[in-house]
């Protein structure tokens, strides 16, 4: 609050003096709060997502005759937590174990599995989206690269 | 607000706040909270995302996307998929201006990523022939990639700590 004096007057009296209230620290205050809830306001309370690249098969593109196709990993999803992975070995039944044996089948840890490995999520039709997505982070989890959802229409992966 | 004049002793002296920067400054303050709780509000349609146990998800990146709502309805029939403001049918007519409507703006806006918002207890054979319509809408648009999709699920641990803060 600042007091200021006019200068007397001719007649020797003072002015009424005028009252002022600073009001700039408020509204660097304000201003400070404005961009705190600028940066800091999040409406989307624990959302993340996963990336999943979904090319178009229908779509021609050139294709490197030399190339040697990739045999995908399908994972089947029944539902329940059961799944059923395809492959000449024992899977897991459980898609809580699935990260686990996704994991000892890489190549860098003793498998034989290049990381950039597809690995085609094949959900029941009638298996609910939780589950599905359940078995998706199950596999990316694992570490692997390509994770992405059997294409229904062709049969073939992402 | 009132005070007694030292220099002039009796008599009251007038003070004021000059109050108009605190009330610009609310009435920024809420044109913002209003503008971005609606686009919020359009972007986020309520529903039960999915909740993997320990996710190994991320954060969405900063490019530009737009968000397809896929929301569960007990009425197989009434199920739709939104793209902001509009409802697309599931069936295929539905899916298939869908499909047109996601090329018309991976057109306008090359970088441009899908978020899709499905809900968890929708089955598998609802959410499959939109990831696939959005996987044909890159048709044409010059993406060798595809289009880049995002699936969005719920960390529990992290919607937590957000909420403790």
């Amino acid at each position: 609050m600042s007091h200021r004096r006019r200068p007397s007057t001719a007649t020797g009296r003072l002015e009424k003096a005028k009252v002022e209230l600073n009001l700039t620290p408020m509204i660097d205050v304000v201003f400070q709060l404005l961009i705190y809830f600028l940066l800091g306001t999040s409406f989307a309370v624990g959302e993340q997502t996963f990336r999943l690249d979904v090319p178009d098969r229908g779509e021609s593109f050139d294709i490197d005759p030399f190339e040697l196709d990739v045999t995908p990993v399908v994972v089947q999803v029944a539902g329940g937590g059961r799944i059923r992975v395809d492959g000449p070995w024992e899977g897991p039944i459980h898609v809580d174990a699935l990260t686990a044996f996704l994991e000892t089948r890489r190549v860098d840890r003793g498998g034989l599995l290049p990381l950039d490995t597809p690995v085609h999520i094949d959900p029941r039709p009638d298996v609910d989206w939780g589950e599905a997505v359940e078995a998706f982070n199950a596999a990316v989890r694992a570490g692997f690269d390509s994770v992405g959802f059997i294409d229904t229409s062709s049969g073939s992966g992402p | 607000m009132s005070a007694v004049s030292k220099l002039d002793v009796g008599r009251p002296v007038r003070t004021g706040a000059n109050l108009t920067p605190m009330i610009d400054m609310t009435f920024l303050l809420v044109v913002f909270f209003v503008l971005v709780s609606r686009i919020t509000a359009v972007e986020q349609v309520p529903m039960e995302l999915p909740v993997p146990r320990d996710p190994a998800a991320g954060a969405a990146d900063e490019a530009p996307r737009i968000v397809v709502n896929l929301v569960h309805d007990e009425l197989a029939d009434r199920r739709r998929a939104t793209l902001e403001q509009r409802d697309f049918d599931l069936d295929v007519a539905g899916i298939a201006s869908l499909e047109s409507e996601v090329r018309r703006r991976l057109l306008e806006t090359p970088e441009l990523q899908v978020n899709l918002r499905a809900d968890r207890r929708l089955p598998y054979q609802t959410v499959s022939p939109v990831l696939e319509a959005l996987g044909r809408s890159g048709r044409g648009t010059g993406r060798p990639d595809g289009v880049r999709v995002n699936l969005v699920v719920i960390d529990e641990s992290l919607a937590a700590r957000e909420e403790d803060a």
